[in-house]
């Protein structure tokens, strides 16, 4: 039984009105009610306590439901946000797997690309290193059939100018007028002949030299020259000599960096850079021949340290070099002068003396336009076979 | 009495070719032309008041002008002139190259007199 503010509520666990006591409670809830407010109106309810027990019971059943499914839910959802937190972590991860792949796979690529490209460069360089030993094998060759081929023909010259003048006076004396003509004419021809095996020999001779020269000189400890001052030296003398057969002005640019002052290169580099030099001015020549004046030759000449390597870097604005032609140009016996004017073994000699030191060399141009050579060269010297 | 032009950039092969034909020139079964280009061939032989008798020999690799543009332009402008090419090379591009061009025949170095003589 409760009793407040002038109200009173009586619950039993039996029927309503069944009861003796639920009758007097009721009595005794009323009375006292107005005894303690006897001002205000007062009520007092009886409820049936067994239809509430079952509200009650359902109410309770149905709290305790709704707590263990709150329970549940927030479990559920406490599962689902780890559940969907792992997927995500997981999908992060598999996302960040992917893209790390897809960065190796583009690694792959790039080695793949540049394996190949280092090949090609190696089995060129394995051609050109071995086409340089076979032509160098066989100017060995020919070089013994050839010096007999001089020899005799200069024999002949001696015969032909030193005796022949006499023999041929003293026969001619017994011949008629249209035979001593032809006999006059025939020992003429001995001596024409001789002195075009001599002077072709001799073309011949030199076109071996060249290539042997190189070969030659190998093994034999050689001096050990400034860089700087060799690149000047053979620029001197090629410019001289052009500025002689040619003369045209021309622009040089040199740019040289400090470091680079104090390396040194083997003394047959004079070649390397006289050879380079002789197609940069032949280039311009060649272009002025085709432009005319208004076209203005410039060299230029740049020499940088870098870590581990000094570059030498000589530029021309001349002609270029047509792509099919660049890709030959290193090959020994190819030019595309004509006869007399080069013998195709200039650049091969280039590329097997840088080689041959540890170095590299190669050319890009623009036809029309521009060349550069590039010439890297180890700060380590390095020997190596060619 | 056929002339034969023969174009060679090196002079020593006019020499040689005369030495080799000596004895058939002393009969006077031909007289011959020397050019060192290919393109003052042309000019003599468009110059020339005659084409009948007219042979051409020349040589492939030449500066400017080469043996087989000068064949190319004779049988374009005088197709009635035979043309003889001849190279150092033993190349069969080279053969290939004068045949379709229309040149009588391809002749290596060193020339052969009786190669020579069986053209004549």
């Amino acid at each position: 039984m409760a009793l407040a503010a002038g109200y009173c509520f009586i619950v039993t666990m039996q029927p309503l009105g069944s009861s003796d006591l639920f009758i007097r409670l009721r009595t005794a809830a009323v009375n006292a009610l107005d005894l303690t407010t006897p001002s205000s109106g007062s009520s007092v309810s009886a409820f049936d306590g067994s239809s509430l027990l079952v509200t009650g019971v359902t109410l309770g059943y149905m709290l305790v439901l709704i707590v263990l499914s709150w329970i549940h839910y927030d479990q559920r959802r406490a599962a689902e946000s780890e559940f969907q937190q792992h997927r995500r972590q997981l999908e992060g991860l598999i996302s960040q797997r992917a893209e790390e792949l897809q960065k190796k796979n583009e690694e792959l690529e790039k080695k793949i690309a540049e394996i190949r490209t280092l090949q090609d460069s190696v089995v060129a360089q394995k051609k050109l290193a071995s086409l340089g030993k076979l032509s160098a094998g066989i100017a060995h060759e020919i070089k013994n059939p050839l010096n007999m081929i001089n020899n005799s023909a200069k024999t002949i010259i001696d015969f032909v100018n030193e005796s022949m003048p006499g023999y041929v006076e003293r026969v001619s004396k017994y011949l008629e007028r249209q035979e001593k003509e032809y006999f006059l004419e025939d020992m003429n021809d001995i001596k024409v002949a001789s002195e075009i095996i001599v002077a072709n020999g001799a073309r011949a001779n030199s076109i071996i030299n060249n290539m042997l020269s190189q070969v030659a000189r190998r093994g034999v400890q050689a001096r050990q020259v400034g860089l700087v001052s060799q690149v000047d030296e053979s620029l001197s003398i090629v410019y001289h000599t052009m500025r002689a057969l040619n003369p045209f002005s021309l622009e040089i640019q040199k740019e040289y960096d400090a470091e680079s002052r104090s390396f040194n290169v083997h003394e047959d580099f004079g070649r390397v850079f006289t050879n380079v030099f002789e197609n940069a001015f032949y280039a311009m020549k060649e272009k002025r021949r085709q432009v005319g004046d208004p076209y203005q030759p410039v060299l230029k000449i740049k020499i940088q340290s870098v870590p581990d390597k000094v570059l030498v870097l000589i530029g021309d604005n001349g002609i270029g070099i047509p792509k099919d032609v660049l890709e030959n140009v290193m090959e020994p016996f190819f030019t595309t002068k004509p006869p007399g004017e080069g013998t195709g073994l200039g650049l091969s000699m280039v590329h097997d003396l840088v080689t041959a030191n540890g170095g590299d060399v190669d050319i890009v141009s623009e036809p029309g336009v521009e060349t550069t050579v590039r010439i890297q060269l180890p700060k380590r010297p390095q020997e190596r076979s060619v | 009495m056929k002339k034969i032009l023969f174009v060679d950039d090196e002079e020593g092969m006019h020499q040689i070719f005369r030495m080799l034909l000596k004895r058939e020139a002393r009969e006077g079964l031909f007289s011959v032309e020397y050019f060192t280009s290919a393109s003052q061939c042309l000019a003599y032989a468009e110059g020339s008041s005659s084409l009948e008798d007219l042979v051409i020999l020349t040589d492939i690799s030449m500066p400017g002008m080469d043996g087989f543009e000068l064949l190319e332009r004779i049988r374009e402008k005088f197709p009635q002139v035979p043309v003889v090419v001849i190279s150092a090379h033993e190349s069969d591009v080279y053969l290939e190259k004068a045949k379709r061009l229309g040149a009588i025949a391809y002749l290596t170095k060193p020339l052969e007199i009786a190669e020579l003589k069986k053209l004549l």
